[in-house]
């Protein structure tokens, strides 16, 4: 056996026509001979272009032979990055919604060209410059006249079901994901969604009754011979039409989440507000960052901070309501350096998959330049009990450096959070929170929020951080 | 409708798992006509859509 050149990809085994591996830093696909035809198909057919020219597949350039595994490999692929992989269960409900439709359009123009999608997996969807692109070039097969859509099933189990369930169950349903990594099995999803959904002719079709069918034909012979049955180009059309518009129909609203109004409820002064803008802004420009995890961020008004200054921000929240909000902002806006994701940071997305490393954790998509931790620790320290230690511990894991803020226990939403609690916290305090911090960071500066007793640093980690398998890129 | 379908809680729990793609595939060959109606039907009307718009526009 020939030794791979690289460390090949921990998320890509399952195609045998190619894989993805990382060489000197630099991230390559290696196309296999068996893949050929098809590579050649999309190439020539000017599908790779027209996708590429509208902004819905990744790009890549043919680079050199040499490094592929010999015997093996046909071309050599370098494509392009995207700032930061991310997963369905970290997506808000519209963010699903769109690489759903993305998906939906890439089959109905490669069927056009006379190619079709063979895998529909929501992995091969990421986001860059604030919009869905697709990054698998190998998704791609040579379309044959009468034969069904071999990806349809996933597609129903990855974006259908799960965006159903979204929409008319619950939408933190999208966890599903999570644990299921091939999609939502379809008879969850069934037994999940409202009755009335058996009424709607989409999904009594494609969740319902497809969830029947795969249990009445799981392993039998039957299906063979019935699969033998044409299924024409009108047809395959009609069923990417069929699901499109039933992706359509399923909506989400945030309504009044209960982050959503955090900014107009807090008691922060305009005063103070702008004046915390304009320190963040201060810090940001002293330490020259180029990327940035902005942690517990609500709709994202500091990430647009960052972002202003050029900083590629990922903007985490834990409420998909805020998560949504800030997406639709960035879509409106065209925002392309800001990218709102769904995460619980007491349960950060753990590896999954096979050998626990298909899916990579948050903490192996790091580190970043700077994290901003702005109105959280206290959410950390007293309404989860973490230690003021612990927390430091792990922010220093994520970022080279931190601008964080203390807010004291005098502060209204402290005292709101210890209302209905006993006070266990005798050492949540300022010199306390410094002491802990200055284990992993040197302050470098810090400043008082007017009107408020809330105070903002600037702190530089000390210690290694190596970077994971995921790490955030500047583009 | 609901004549037809499954009651969720009528399926085999973990049947799935032994070839989800089969009945995935029958399925779409058993109302592929259906389909087929639905797309022949909707170019159809975007060809009627065209054609009466590019009329207008041609008398405006």
């Amino acid at each position: 056996m020939h030794e791979i050149q690289g460390a090949r990809s921990t998320a890509s085994f399952r195609d045998p026509n190619g894989y993805v591996f990382k060489r000197d830093g630099v991230l390559y696909r290696q196309v296999n001979n068996s893949y050929r035809t098809d590579y050649d198909l999309l190439i020539e057919s000017g599908l790779y272009g027209h996708l590429v020219a509208d902004g819905w597949l990744i790009a890549h350039e043919v680079v050199d032979l040499e490094l592929a595994r010999p015997g093996l490999g046909y071309k050599v692929l370098r494509p392009e990055l995207v700032p930061f992989i991310s997963y369905p269960y970290e997506w808000s409900f519209s963010q699903f919604k769109d690489a759903a439709l993305l998906t939906l359009a890439i089959q109905r123009r490669s069927l056009e060209y006379g190619m079709t999608l063979k895998d529909c997996t929501a992995y091969n969807v990421q986001f860059r410059n604030g919009r869905v692109v697709f990054i698998d070039t190998l998704s791609f097969e040579a379309y044959r006249e009468g034969t069904p859509w071999v990806a349809y099933r996933q597609f129903c189990q990855h974006f259908l079901a799960p965006l159903a369930l979204m929409s008319l169950t619950d939408v933190r349903l999208n966890q599903l994901s999570r644990t299921n990594i091939d999609g939502v099995p379809l008879d969850l999803a069934s037994r999940l969604l409202p009755t009335r959904t058996k009424l709607w002719p989409s999904l009594a079709i494609h969740i319902h009754l497809h969830a029947k069918m795969q249990a009445a034909y799981a392993g039998a012979k039957r299906a063979v011979r019935a699969s033998k049955r044409r299924f024409g180009r009108g047809a395959l059309m009609g069923l990417v039409d069929h699901l499109e518009s039933a992706i359509r129909r399923l909506e989400w609203e945030p309504g009044k989440t209960e982050w959503a109004d955090y900014y107009r409820e807090t008691s922060y002064t305009d005063a103070a507000l702008s004046r915390k803008e304009e320190v963040v802004g201060e810090y940001l420009d002293r330490i020259q960052a180029a990327t940035a995890w902005d942690l517990g961020s609500n709709t994202g008004r500091f990430s647009r901070v960052a972002a202003a200054r050029g900083i590629t921000t990922v903007s985490f929240d834990m409420d998909p309501g805020c998560v949504e909000l800030n997406y639709r902002e960035v879509v409106r806006e065209g925002d392309a350096r800001i990218f709102p994701l769904l995460l619980d940071l007491l349960n950060p997305s753990p590896g999954t998959g096979w050998q626990n490393q298909e899916r990579a954790s948050l903490m192996s998509r790091g580190p970043v330049d700077v994290v901003l931790a702005l109105a959280l620790v206290h959410h950390l320290a007293i309404a989860s009990n973490l230690p003021l230690l612990r927390i430091a511990e792990f922010l220093n894991q994520l970022g080279h450096c931190l601008i964080i803020e203390f807010v004291p226990k005098d502060d209204p939403q402290v005292e709101r959070l210890l209302a209905s609690r006993e006070d266990i916290f005798p050492q949540y305090h300022r010199d306390e929170f410094e002491r802990c911090f200055r284990h992993y960071f040197d302050i470098e500066a810090w400043e008082p929020i007017p009107d408020s007793g809330r105070v903002l640093y600037l702190m530089r980690g000390r210690g290694d951080r190596s970077d994971g398998i995921g790490a955030s890129i500047p583009f | 409708m609901m004549w037809f379908l499954p009651n969720g809680n009528d399926l085999p729990l973990v049947l799935a798992y032994l070839d989800p793609g089969s009945g995935s595939l029958l399925l779409q060959v058993l109302i592929a006509g259906m389909f087929s109606s639905l797309f022949y039907f909707k170019s159809s009307m975007d060809t009627v859509r065209g054609s009466v718009g590019r009329l207008f526009k041609r008398n405006a």
